[in-house]
């Protein structure tokens, strides 16, 4: 979805359309929680930070409007959330405080805020991978299992767990290089 | 061109297995030592790393389930006529399930502890004892239940060769890391020094060194609860729940049980070897990198242990980081294997010559 549909979606999420605010919710729910977890060090309150955002969202939704980016919008309005949720914890914590400043201070450190943009092409280099590979790559990353796990989970011999590994990362590798060198060419381009 | 060569015909499984952290100690010196060899090389780690990042992180956001919270939300703004009314009431619905759930905990507690009490007046048969060398991590223990445990050195885990029937029971003394395989009906219960914690289905870490003053569990993914021994059961007040990014401390000495919000972003370092700094001090940072690569590494002038440093290592080596440290602070670092020692630079004119 590019910045103009966004914008479009956000129009319509305005006048009351209740479908476009699911859609928004679902594109954006997962990395606004990944992106105040790191934060917070904390996935349940992540998740409770962002599901009041979005609340808060439909019930002021007449009344918001977006000058930037919708994503801007979304990922700034879930950072001060959490950043004032960090303020008020009544466990103030040396990380607490140290993480404060950190933040307020670097606004590159922000990976989820960039990646999102890749989501759907990490999403379908995922799947074009065969089968079983996929499968493997899933259980390893995703599952955070180790090779032997997964060679008996699959029933298969930790050799294979080995190459088919290897065999992913290298597509992987090249499915994503490719749109990041494509991004940088079209930004080039686009700086004219 | 040879260059490239030599990077492309590098064999791509064993760095894979590197970047998955599954090359043993020898494949691990030869994909360093190629690391070593060039920037090319390193970038082409780096290149790797970057991606597997991006794609963990996708993962990651892909974990939280937004159909379920999209319900919530739902129903949070469905019902934005009577807003005030509603939360109370979903309130309270949330209190009172917890409620029952608590009760329905302490029951089953009873339950298992006092079997367990009952099987281990006996002597016992059967019972499996697995114990890490010193400054070996073994690595995916599998129990018999298919409950993955990764113990830290020194440590050992007890458990019995057949699960009982109604409780999973172990034993462990000093550190472990624990992946329980869900089983609602046959709740997994671990003795850690003073404590027993209880587990469904999740993965946590449990600190419980002999002679340390003090239990620690720290909860990665789902719920646990932890109690106190020698309280009575029925004593709320000496257990507790603890979820995704809570620790859990039992001080030995007053046996009292506290809960709070995990500040150690490296408690699992130990295991997976990404390590994050925030303005760490140099000691602190240089007890964490002893304790993850089993070095010493010694300060020698007073000065330099308070130099904060600001870093995140993934998988990386301790050459690496020990030269980054090094060339951060413009220190002096010598020694090699697994006896290391960082100085400050007192003497500029030396370097002249």
């Amino acid at each position: 979805m590019n910045p103009e549909e966004e914008r479009e979606l956000f129009q319509a999420i305005r006048k009351s359309n209740k479908k476009a605010f699911e859609k928004l919710f679902h594109i954006y729910y997962g990395y606004l929680c990944s992106y105040a977890s790191k934060i917070i060090q904390n996935d349940n309150a992540a998740e409770e930070i962002v599901q009041d955002f979005f609340v808060m969202l439909w019930e002021k939704r007449e009344q918001i409007n977006v000058e930037t980016s919708v994503k801007n919008y979304l990922f700034r309005s879930v950072k001060n959330r959490t950043l004032n949720e960090l303020k008020h914890n009544k466990i103030k914590t040396n990380y607490a405080q140290s993480i404060l400043s950190e933040i307020q201070q670097n606004t590159d450190n922000e990976s989820s805020f960039y990646e999102i943009d890749l989501a759907e092409k990490i999403e379908e280099s995922i799947r074009l991978l065969p089968g079983k590979r996929r499968e493997i790559f899933r259980l390893s990353r995703e599952e955070g299992l180790r090779y032997r796990e997964i060679a008996k989970q699959l029933n298969i011999s930790v050799k294979t767990v080995e190459t088919q590994m290897s065999l992913a990362l290298k597509f992987l590798r090249e499915k994503l290089k490719n749109f990041n060198t494509f991004f940088v060419l079209f930004s080039l381009f686009y700086k004219k | 061109m040879s260059e490239k060569e030599h990077i492309e015909n590098f064999d791509h499984t064993l760095l894979t297995k590197y970047l998955n952290n599954e090359t043993t100690r020898e494949e691990k010196l030869t994909v360093e030592l190629w690391l070593n060899q060039s920037v090319e090389n390193r970038n082409k780690m780096e290149e790797y790393l970057n991606m597997l990042s991006k794609i963990d992180n996708h993962y990651k956001a892909k974990s939280f389930d937004s159909s379920a919270a999209w319900k919530n939300v739902q129903l949070r703004t469905d019902s934005s006529q009577l807003p005030v009314w509603h939360k109370k009431q979903r309130k309270e619905k949330i209190a009172q399930f917890y409620k029952y759930a608590a009760i329905l905990v302490v029951a089953l507690l009873i339950g298992s502890v006092v079997y367990f009490v009952g099987f281990g007046s006996k002597m016992p048969q059967g019972v499996n004892i697995v114990t890490s060398a010193e400054k070996q991590v073994l690595t995916d223990y599998v129990l018999p239940d298919s409950t993955v445990v990764t113990l830290n050195s020194n440590s050992t885990i007890r458990f019995p060769k057949q699960f009982a029937q109604n409780v999973r029971s172990v034993t462990i003394v000093g550190e472990a890391f624990f992946k329980v395989k869900p089983n609602a009906k046959k709740p997994f219960v671990i003795h850690a020094g003073g404590t027993q914690v209880k587990v469904l289905g999740t993965s946590f870490n449990v600190r419980a060194y002999p002679g340390a003053e003090t239990v620690e569990v720290v909860v990665k993914t789902g719920k646990v609860e932890v109690t106190g021994k020698n309280s009575k059961i029925a004593d709320t007040a000496n257990a507790i729940f603890l979820v995704k990014g809570d620790k859990g401390t039992f001080y030995n000495e007053t046996k009292s049980l506290v809960k709070s919000v995990n500040t150690n972003i490296n408690f699992l370092a130990w295991k997976t070897n990404d390590i994050v700094f925030n303005e760490t001090p140099l000691n602190e940072v240089v007890k964490c990198l002893e304790k993850v690569y089993h070095i010493e590494i010694r300060l020698n002038d007073a000065e330099i242990e308070k130099l904060p440093l600001t870093a995140h290592f993934n998988k990386k080596p301790i050459g690496f980081i020990l030269n980054v440290i090094r060339l951060t602070f413009n220190l002096e670092l010598t020694g090699e294997n697994e006896h290391f020692e960082l100085s400050g630079r007192k003497n500029k004119e030396a370097l002249k010559s």
